[in-house]
């Protein structure tokens, strides 16, 4: 009969020593060779646990509790309705659907399987003004309003854009208010620029290196690239609006299978307009493709030497500025990574894996026609992401399932060695035209979250024998 | 009675609308806020039977009475209620925490902090104050509500108990740990036990001294004392100055018996509860009589590195809480009104079996 109250650890060994992650208290220790051989019997089930001495020691540190789980259930599940209520945080409006350009590796291009394309659909002022009103009863205790314009491109609505910046200034007294706009910087002209500019609004321009690079994928309708004319709009905006440009300008650049990843690097590495560090590399989503779409080979080392990089930075053995940001991620997660162990947070026997983060409320994304969704990332077409509308409110129903998306493998994630470190959003499920997230799909993704913790404990690790440390007024926070 | 307009929204503005019978020489007569609090502001003043506009209130008010910024909100239009006061002749009355914010050099002779402290003359009182390093036995009875935190319903529990002790015939004293205690006759926590300049050991002297004074000159049955901020540390950036004002206070008088405020919790873990407050008795001496389990909770804001405070609806609580099995009875949401009365007048119970008590 198998134990219904294990005891859940997992065993692993570097070049460099021997180790054990214990599940209840998210910890890592150092072993010794014998001390490891022994555990990896008790995991093996060679050895009864009750019969093996290491657990026994490190039990009486606190170690190897026998499984507290019992139910999975996300603790801010009850929190939600309270925060919906009166702590929204960030509102995405969804100006229009439209784009001027027509991007190889859009979510909206119509290679992604069940989502949305490109339509001339937009959103009324009527609407946005609602869709103000609604975020702004609904963050009574939010002490910033956080306002965002997405797209298709939102500056193909520049009116509607003025209008709720204008209407939003006039509504809101006391709240600081943080307009955002993320574009792909062909219709950035004079007037655009100036109305930005006066606003502070933040604007994240779609960027993906050199002409050649960014070309491939980046274009017109017409099929002619959009390189040209953003770096022109670039040149103006830099020289009309020298701080605002080095203050609230950021780039994206999407990595994908079609470009070349080094050259993309030494264009941003070498060219005058644009400063390294607002450079923030994110990775083409593979989920959902209608054809399989695969990196070229020359991505795979430049991804591992600046690892490696990376690695030596953390180490101390070159200095950050070396590091391309490709990697940034990297160093954060190392650090996040080493404060979460350091911190032995013990297991509750109510508790949820990571990832969700609560839908809605840390950002609302408004479609054109007013329906609530989670963020802007989640496909529009699935109903499971419509957590309401600005005309009838929120479902607190649908926002409970989205939180608590571990509830569909409730039964495997209670012995999972990996609860504690898993991070999943249900986003990254794959639906397969089902209406919610499968518990099959899930199962698929959660070897995929295995292996990656796997792979930053071993660093993690790795980068201890190499003499990593975090400052400690870090690990306080 | 001195007719007030409070400015801008603040949580607590809705125990103020709800206790407004109990306030001592003040009236409420409306709120007013941030154009995008209208809902809460509409709300409050629908409490307060008041339905004028901000122009009518000003008109109607003796004073402006600015609270605490709990949003951190831009400024501007705090000067523009103060100005608007102003030119018509209205007092503004400002919390510390609010002057704090406020740049009021302009306004000088128009602003008043809101403060009430005791009449007596210390000096008179205590004989030799070149040689004051001495700690007096306090003779009243001495009741503290204190709490994990900020914003954990001390306020609320401090309101009740005085005003139960007013119904009840007792002569009563009360040092609030929220200024706004002020409007309700109690006395506000001196500046010094928030002065970071002045040693743990001369606030605890002080301190005694501020208690002994009301002792004395007003011969109170009972001294209930409101214990600022919370008895541990949060985290990195709210860390309730690591505790020092409940051992200041715990230090500097015999606490007869106390009251712990607790944030929401929907379920309590009534043993471990009863573990901590052994602790509570041997560390800060506080013996607690009453747990008052509060209508606020906080989330870690990470991305922000501070602390956020939740201040939760009537609705939510009533849906959310769970009596445990084996909660004694002086365990109580603070909501629940007959409940939490009945658990004070224990306290007061076991303060008159005293002989040397009530």
């Amino acid at each position: 009969m198998a134990d219904t109250n294990p005891i859940i650890f997992r065993t692993y060994k570097t070049y460099g020593g021997y180790y054990v992650y214990d599940r209840h208290t998210n910890s890592v220790i150092t072993l010794s060779r014998e001390e490891f051989q022994e555990l990896q019997a008790v995991e093996k089930g060679e050895l009864p646990t009750e019969k093996s001495g290491v657990i026994a020691r490190y039990q009486e540190q606190g170690m190897f509790v026998p499984n507290v789980v019992k139910e999975i259930y996300h603790p801010q599940t009850d929190i939600m309705e309270h925060n919906a209520k009166r702590r929204l945080q960030q509102l995405i409006l969804q100006v229009t659907q439209q784009c001027n350009l027509r991007c190889e590796y859009c979510a909206f291009s119509g290679i992604y399987k069940e989502n949305r394309v490109h339509s001339a659909n937009w959103m009324s002022f009527e609407t946005a003004k609602r869709a103000i009103d609604f975020y702004l009863e609904h963050s009574i205790d939010t002490p910033s309003a956080f306002i965002g314009f997405y797209g298709g491109e939102p500056l193909l609505e520049f009116d509607l854009i003025k209008k709720c910046v204008n209407y939003a200034k006039k509504t809101i007294e006391g709240k600081k208010i943080y307009f955002n706009l993320t574009t792909n910087g062909t219709l950035l002209e004079d007037e655009r620029v100036k109305f930005l500019a006066e606003n502070n609004i933040s604007i994240a321009i779609s960027l993906d290196g050199s002409k050649k690079e960014h070309d491939i994928c980046r274009r017109f309708p017409d099929g002619t690239g959009s390189f040209d004319i953003i770096i022109k709009n670039l040149q103006n905006m830099s020289q009309n609006y020298p701080e605002y440009t080095k203050n609230s300008v950021r780039f994206f650049t999407t990595v994908n299978p079609y470009m070349d990843l080094g050259c993309v690097m030494e264009y941003f590495r070498v060219n005058d307009i644009i400063d390294e560090r607002a450079i923030r590399y994110n990775t083409m989503v593979f989920k959902d493709l209608k054809k399989e779409l695969n990196f070229q080979k020359s991505y795979f080392q430049i991804q591992k030497f600046e690892y490696i990089k990376a690695f030596f930075s953390l180490v101390g053995k070159l200095d950050k500025k070396h590091v391309n940001p490709l990697v940034h991620t990297f160093i954060e997660n190392a650090k996040i990574l080493k404060q979460a162990l350091h911190k032995r947070i013990e297991l509750d026997p109510v508790i949820h894996p990571g990832g969700p983060c609560m839908p809605g409320i840390i950002r609302l994304f408004v479609r054109y026609d007013g329906a609530l969704f989670p963020c802007e990332r989640v496909n529009e077409n699935q109903s499971f992401y419509q957590i309401g509308s600005i005309e009838d409110g929120f479902r607190l129903d649908k926002m409970r399932d989205i939180l608590n998306i571990g509830k569909i493998t409730e039964t495997e994630c209670k012995t999972c060695w990996n609860l504690q470190r898993c991070s999943m959003c249900s986003n990254e499920i794959e639906f397969h035209g089902k209406e919610k997230p499968g518990r099959e799909e899930k199962i698929k993704l959660c070897a995929e979250k295995k292996r990656a913790t796997e792979v930053e404990l071993y660093e993690q690790s790795v980068l201890k024998e190499f003499g990593y440390i975090v400052e400690t007024e870090e690990m306080r926070k | 009675m001195k007719k007030l307009l409070l400015f801008p929204y603040h949580p607590d503005m809705g125990l103020l609308a709800q206790k407004a019978a109990k306030l001592k020489g003040y009236s409420i007569i409306g709120v007013h806020s941030f154009q995008e609090d209208i809902l809460a502001v509409k709300a409050v003043n629908e409490q307060l039977g008041c339905n004028g506009s901000f122009a009518e209130m000003l008109h109607k008010c003796d004073a402006v009475l600015l609270l605490d910024d709990y949003r951190e909100s831009e400024t501007d239009k705090y000067y523009e209620v103060i100005q608007s006061a102003i030119d018509i002749g209205k007092q503004i009355i400002v919390t510390s925490l609010a002057a704090e914010k406020l740049d009021l050099g302009a306004y000088k002779g128009f602003c008043t902090i809101l403060r009430n402290e005791p009449k007596s003359d210390l000096a008179k009182i205590i004989k030799k104050p070149a040689q004051g390093r001495v700690k007096y036995i306090i003779e009243s009875p001495i009741i503290a509500v204190f709490g994990m935190g900020k914003s954990c319903c001390k306020f609320e529990n401090q309101i009740l108990i005085k005003s139960m002790l007013d119904q009840e015939g007792y002569r009563s004293a009360w040092i609030s740990s929220n200024t706004l205690g002020a409007l309700f006759g109690g006395y506000t926590t001196p500046d010094f036990l928030y002065d970071k300049h002045v040693a743990f050991e001369e606030k605890v002297i002080r301190f005694n001294q501020f208690v002994y004074q009301i002792s004395v000159a007003e011969k109170p049955d009972v001294i209930v004392i409101g214990v600022p901020e919370g008895i541990s540390e949060f985290s990195a950036h709210e860390y309730n100055h690591f505790a020092e004002y409940p051992l200041v206070v715990g230090s500097a008088v015999s606490v007869d018996s106390a009251v712990l405020c607790t944030y929401f919790l929907s379920k309590l873990d009534v043993d471990g509860m009863k573990r901590t407050l052994f602790h509570y008795r041997e560390r800060f001496g506080f013996p607690v009589h009453m747990v008052s389990i509060g209508r606020t909770t906080f989330e870690r804001m990470r991305e922000f590195q501070q602390v956020a405070y939740l201040f939760l609806e009537e609705e939510y609580l009533q849906k959310h809480y769970e009596t445990a099995v084996n909660q004694p009875d002086v365990f109580v949401g603070v909501w629940e009104t007959k409940k939490t009365e009945d658990a004070i007048q224990k306290v007061f119970d076991r303060l008159k079996g005293n002989p040397d008590a009530i």
